[in-house]
């Protein structure tokens, strides 16, 4: 089966397109000094790319992120297809990925992530449903939920510089969503999954935890890469 | 510091941080009181916010005094790099000691009180009979915390099988009461992993004095997200501190007797009259030791091992009666 592809639009329309995304996004956003930081990092790699003359299958997607089920967070994601194959109806992608992600645990702390990672994606062409199984190493700065305080043995009071943690924090998670290019020739999706986290070390034990994600992804390329039968 | 106000008063929420642990401290109630309540949470291992604050046993304490519940290292949300391997009764001192420090440097305090449950009244005694710590304090209330655990563990065994023999006599609850017997009688009050059968035993005993309504409900009252996005931090805390297999030796073979005529500021000693855990007969040695100080007990007569669960109100009221004398 081939792809049928979308038709196609000129790089300056692409590059409008996505200014006037990233800018709402930032609009959305205006006091998280991260996801501003990412967006800008994500904007100038858009158009950087976007001028040159082949666009990447690259995908960007924001996320709600509920750790633990219950604290909230986002998760920016950047996906890019490293190696795909395809049979019959399916397309399966090796994909590479970079998380930046962000959550609030009540009374506890705050955690900045930034995680690479590596997915493996089936994608049903008809549909433009896909399954998408993720593993990523990420790294964690956890921000304690107040001002830290030490006494030395003089009794005397004074604030710590200590003001969070360092951490190994991977993570496995299951996706399932859809590619709108393959049935609306649009460059936006969806998708909504479940996962597994660890945070290395807290007190000496690795501390586990559940998320759930759900959230809208951006492709650059209008038209799905295609490969060969 | 975080601070926010509402309805039911002042919350804010700070770290102390001392020997690579980084335990919160939630301070809750009627700072204008100044008078404050430091809790000395149970387990060791278990959580002041989550376990207490969280179900709101002490609402009615906090209209009137501040609260200061505390997580103690490698304990509920206490994060940093604390050592399970390295928890020892003076470490848990130590933090107490600083933390004193801190609270008294950050409000106004005129009098200030020490509340352990469980494991936090042996806690309090141990920080209590050292150096000068009485002079910061004005009153402790022990709420079931064992002075002396092989006495407390030899009597929690006798409890069992008196009580136990007692209800099979009478016909009620033969068949769980004769499992329970038959599990304590072989232990050696004297071994580890016995020492911790007979505390499991003494537990277990609080689903049965339920269905014989000898005791009032559980209700924890947790909110789903106090349970849900506590949990794992939680449970990997008591994981660890489970693992702390030397702590857990020395904590059994823990016995304070001989220094508790050194303590002599006011002592409220509240306990159960059916817990299992630390039976009623231990904190009647207590009392004994307690020779300088000016003691007062009370039984609460509906309650296995926390009182401040099963007979909310009453506990609440026996608090402040005992502040309002003392502060």
């Amino acid at each position: 089966m081939v792809i049928q592809l979308p038709s196609q639009k000129n790089n300056k329309e692409i590059v409008a397109e996505d200014l006037l995304f990233s800018a709402t996004l930032l609009q959305i956003f205006p006091l998280s000094r991260i996801l501003h930081f990412s967006i800008l990092f994500l904007l100038l790699t858009n158009v950087s790319i976007c001028q040159t003359s082949k666009l990447p299958d690259l995908q960007i997607g924001l996320h709600y992120w509920a750790v633990d089920f219950v604290d909230p967070g986002f998760l920016l994601t950047a996906d890019y297809p490293l190696a795909g194959k395809q049979r019959g109806e399916k397309i399966k992608y090796l994909v590479g990925n970079f998380d930046i992600g962000f959550y609030n645990k009540d009374r506890s702390h705050s955690g900045i992530n930034f995680s690479p990672g590596l997915s493996f994606r089936s994608i049903l062409i008809p549909t433009g449903r896909f399954i998408d199984l993720k593993l990523n190493l990420g790294f964690q700065r956890s921000i304690y939920a107040g001002d830290v305080f030490e006494v030395d043995n003089q009794g005397r009071v004074f604030k710590s510089k200590d003001a969070g943690q360092n951490l190994f924090m991977p993570q496995v998670s299951f996706r399932f969503g859809k590619d709108w290019r393959f049935t609306h020739q649009k460059k936006f999706g969806w998708n909504l999954g479940v996962g597994l986290f660890a945070r290395f070390l807290v007190n000496n034990v690795p501390v586990p935890g559940l998320f759930l994600t759900g959230g809208i992804n951006y492709y650059l390329n209008p038209n799905p890469r295609s490969y060969e039968p | 510091m975080l601070q926010c106000s509402n309805d039911e008063g002042i919350v804010e929420q700070f770290f102390l941080k001392n020997n690579e642990a980084v335990m919160p401290v939630l301070v809750k109630g009627n700072t204008a009181s100044k008078v404050f309540i430091i809790l000395l949470h149970g387990g060791p291992g278990d959580g002041a916010i989550r376990s207490y604050s969280d179900p709101g046993f002490f609402d009615a304490l906090e209209e009137r005094y501040a609260v200061v519940y505390w997580d103690q290292r490698c304990a509920g949300l206490s994060q940093g790099n604390c050592d399970p391997s390295g928890l020892s009764v003076s470490a848990y001192v130590n933090d107490l000691e600083k933390l004193v420090t801190l609270v008294k440097s950050h409000y106004d305090i005129e009098s200030l009180f020490l509340l352990g449950h469980s494991w936090g009244g042996t806690l309090g005694l141990a920080y209590l009979i050292e150096g000068d710590h009485q002079s910061e304090i004005n009153g402790f209330i022990n709420t079931d915390g064992p002075h002396n655990f092989p006495l407390t563990t030899e009597e929690a065994k006798r409890m069992i099988l008196t009580f136990g023999s007692n209800m099979v006599n009478k016909g009620i609850e033969t068949e769980a009461w004769n499992n329970l017997m038959d599990r304590v009688r072989p232990k050696d009050t004297n071994k580890f992993e016995d020492v911790s059968a007979i505390n499991k035993a003494g537990y277990a005993t609080q689903d049965i004095l339920l269905r014989m309504d000898s005791i009032n409900d559980t209700d924890l009252k947790f909110t789903p997200h106090s349970l849900i996005s506590g949990m794992f931090p939680s449970l990997m805390n008591q994981i660890a501190t489970s693992s702390a297999d030397q702590f857990f030796e020395d904590f059994i073979a823990l016995d304070l007797s001989d220094s508790l005529k050194n303590i002599t500021i006011p002592v409220d000693l509240l306990y159960g009259r059916f817990d299992f855990v630390i039976p009623p007969a231990a904190m009647l040695d207590c009392r004994d030791q307690l020779i300088n100080a000016q003691v007062r007990t009370f039984e609460f007569t509906r309650s296995h091992h926390s009182p401040m669960v099963h007979e909310t109100d009453l506990y609440n009221q026996k608090v402040i009666e005992f502040v309002e004398e003392n502060r």
